[in-house]
Order: structure tokens, then C-alpha cells, then sequence
């Protein structure tokens, strides 16, 4: 049974609600570990899960799937667990080792420098593998708007990498 | 589709072909209100507002939340020992002597003397592994579970965060007045302008009760006992 297979309101039981949300955990995996990426991914999703679990009665269908929903809650925590790592950052200073040059990590690079918004586009259309739906409810926005800073991005992203389209 | 389209597809298909099977859902967590597996790390009740409420945190949640509590004396050496000044702590029902860092430890130079007095924290340990305790006994309130503690750490033998970034340091929990323990890490650093560099250690408290918390760093392990309460 997948998520949206569900006409309104979460599953009444622990068991139940698992096997609700069980199709879209690798997505909400994903999307967690690109969102805060030195934050420890199973947490976040199980934070989201935990909290999803706590609000399903206010899940609305009419509003969107429940796809849409968890992978909203799941870059909520994700966002809340970034803050947190910042916290760390605010009293020290992980010192991270530098990375290897390759053309997979230009493409990584390049993505790194793109505004907050287009980057935050990036990571759930191409990495996670979200649908522009899916992406505009981790966005906050309207599909139209997704696709229009998705655009932005390759624009950005072009320039960045300086690719000869021909 | 254009070539940044496709280098975008290639390079989060190949992300995605790296990553791990997600872990499977613990259903039987969904019924307790705690929440998270382990992660919310941190920024304790004070929170992100300011560094030193966060240190505050990690060293003296008692005192900011007006709990008392009293000691014994310095747990320090090969293993675990009794050292250090204590005293019951008030923690419902369940007396807790947690410890007070009396005497209190005398850093070598080039670290301060003795805890910079913000923190109302005196050093706590040995030139092989010293950390800083309030000086009535560490009492952790709801924040410790919800959010979890720093628990800073030093020593003669750390290289600081320029050599040793992640350092080998190990914090351990045995809840002593009942079933219960955790494993805390990875440390990371920390540096502020009043203490200098530190070891780090993020560690959150499973339950309520009497904890006594294990550090080890090469040859020396430090402990000391913390009185947690939910409120």
C-alpha cells in the first residue's frame, strides 16, 4: 500500500502508518541526507517519521499526496537538524579533509555555488529524484515556479561550468 | 534536453546509485513520545541564541534551571573511580550523589588555571583528562533528553583541532539507578576565545535518572555522575 493509496488522514496504527509511509523511505533517505548532509540521515527520517506519526490525523489529500506531505516534514527536519549542526560550528570548527578533483566533482562543485533556492530545486529534482510536484511541496512553492528556478539554475549552472552546448 | 540537463541527470543518477537502502521504519518507536533514534544533538534549552549559553549548557544546565544538587570526589585514572566530592541530588523520587569537582583540578599553561568563571564550573580530572564540572554537581534537566548536552574534554596529550580534529575520545553512559545506557560520539572540536580549544562531545541522556558519564582518551578515563530530570 503506498501513501497515496490513502483517502485522508494518516493509518490509526504504529504498524499500519509503516506500512504507509514504507514506499517512500528511500526518498525521504535522499532527500534528508542531501538537505543535511553531516547530519545522520536515519535520524532525520525517523524524527520525520515520529512527527508525521504525531500529525497524520491533519493530513489532507485534497491538498496533496502523501508523498508530497512526508517529504515536506522530512525537509523540515532536515532543515532543523542543519541548524543544529550549525550549532556545532557556532563553538568549533570541524576541520574536513579536501576532496578529490574529478568531473563528477565539478558538476557537485558547481551545484554548491548555486543560490539557495536553485540549489535546493537541484537537490530534489536531479539527486533525490523527486517529481516537480514532489519538489514544490519541499519548496513551498507552485510547479510553475519550480520549473521556472530549475531553469534558472541550468542557466547558472552553464555559466559555472562553462559548457559548450554544440 | 540540454547538456547541463543531462550532466544534472547523469551526476544524480550516479548520487543516487551511491547511496544507502534507507533503514527500515522501527514501528514500535512511532508509540513513544521521545521521538528521535538518537539525533537532536544540542543547542540545549538556551539553544543557538548565544556560544556561551550553549557551553552553559553542556556544564551547568542545573544551575540555569535552579536545580540544586551536591557531590564527591574526582573520578579519575585508569578506570572509573570514586573520586570527587558528592552529594544527593534531588531528583524525585531517586537520590542521585552526583559529583563535585572538589578539589578542583589546576590546568597546566597554556590552558586557564581554573574554568573561566562564566560557566560557575571548576576543572575536574588530571593533566590526562580534565573537563569542567558546576561546582555543585552537574544536573541536567529535559533538554539533555530532548536535545542533548555538550560535554566538553581536554587534555596534555590532544594535538588540538588543527592535528587531532576528530579526536579519540569516547563518551560513554551507565544509568545507575536503573536499566540504561548509551554510546556518545563522534567527538568532534571546539575553540572558544574564554577556554580555548576543546574536545567535543555531543551526548544525549536516554531517560530521567542517576547517569554516570565515562570518558576515555588514550591511557585515561574520567567519570563523573549526573542527576537528570525531565522537567
Amino acid at each position: 500500500m503506498g501513501v497515496d493509496d490513502a483517502s485522508g488522514g494518516g493509518p490509526g496504527t504504529p504498524t499500519d502508518f509503516a506500512a504507509w509511509v514504507e514506499p517512500e523511505l528511500a526518498k525521504m533517505s535522499r532527500l534528508a541526507a542531501r538537505l543535511a548532509p553531516n547530519a545522520d540521515r536515519e535520524d532525520v527520517v525517523q524524527e520525520a517519521l515520529v512527527r508525521a506519526w504525531r500529525k497524520r490525523d491533519q493530513y489532507d489529500q485534497s491538498r496533496g499526496t502523501a508523498a508530497a506531505w512526508l517529504l515536506a516534514i522530512t525537509a523540515d527536519q532536515a532543515r532543523r537538524a542543519r541548524r543544529r549542526q550549525r550549532s556545532f560550528a557556532l563553538v568549533g570548527e570541524m576541520i574536513v579533509p579536501g576532496r578529490s578533483s574529478d568531473d563528477r566533482v565539478d558538476v557537485e562543485a558547481a551545484v554548491t555555488r548555486l543560490p539557495k533556492r536553485q540549489k535546493l530545486a537541484v537537490d530534489c529534482f536531479y539527486y533525490v529524484g523527486l517529481s516537480v510536484a514532489e519538489t514544490a511541496a519541499v519548496m513551498g512553492c507552485s510547479d510553475g515556479t519550480v520549473k521556472s528556478t530549475l531553469s534558472d539554475a541550468r542557466k547558472r549552472l552553464r555559466l559555472l561550468l562553462e559548457v559548450d552546448d554544440g | 534536453m540540454d547538456e547541463i540537463d543531462k550532466l544534472l541527470d547523469e551526476a544524480g543518477a550516479r548520487w543516487r546509485a551511491s547511496q544507502p537502502p534507507p533503514a527500515p521504519i522501527d514501528a514500535a518507536s512511532l508509540r513513544r513520545d521521545g521521538g528521535s533514534r538518537a539525533g537532536r544533538l544540542l543547542v540545549s534549552f538556551a539553544a543557538a541564541a548565544a556560544g556561551a549559553a550553549i557551553v552553559v549548557a553542556a556544564v551547568g544546565i542545573g544551575g540555569q534551571l535552579g536545580i540544586w544538587a551536591r557531590v564527591d570526589e574526582p573520578n579519575l585514572g585508569t578506570a572509573p573511580s570514586e573520586a570527587g566530592a558528592t552529594s544527593q541530588a534531588a531528583t524525585g523520587d531517586i537520590g542521585c550523589s552526583v559529583t563535585r569537582p572538589d578539589p578542583a583540578f589546576v590546568a597546566p599553561s597554556p590552558y586557564p588555571a581554573a574554568a573561566p568563571p562564566l560557566y560557575e564550573s571548576e576543572w575536574f580530572g588530571s593533566e590526562a583528562l580534565w573537563t569542567m564540572l558546576h561546582r555543585d554537581g552537574e544536573m541536567w534537566g529535559a533538554g539533555a533528553i530532548a536535545l542533548g548536552v555538550k560535554t566538553f574534554w581536554w587534555s596534555v596529550d590532544w594535538g588540538g583541532m588543527r592535528d587531532e580534529p576528530v579526536p579519540a575520545l569516547t563518551v560513554v553512559g551507565t544509568r545507575l539507578d536503573g536499566p540504561g545506557a548509551f554510546t556518545a560520539g563522534p567527538a568532534t572540536n571546539a575553540a572558544r576565545d574564554d577556554f580555548g580549544e576543546a574536545m567535543l562531545v555531543g551526548v544525549e541522556i536516554p531517560s530521567p535518572g542517576c547517569w554516570q558519564i565515562t570518558a576515555s582518551y588514550g591511557d585515561a578515563i574520567l567519570s563523573y555522575v549526573v542527576s537528570v530530570t525531565d522537567d
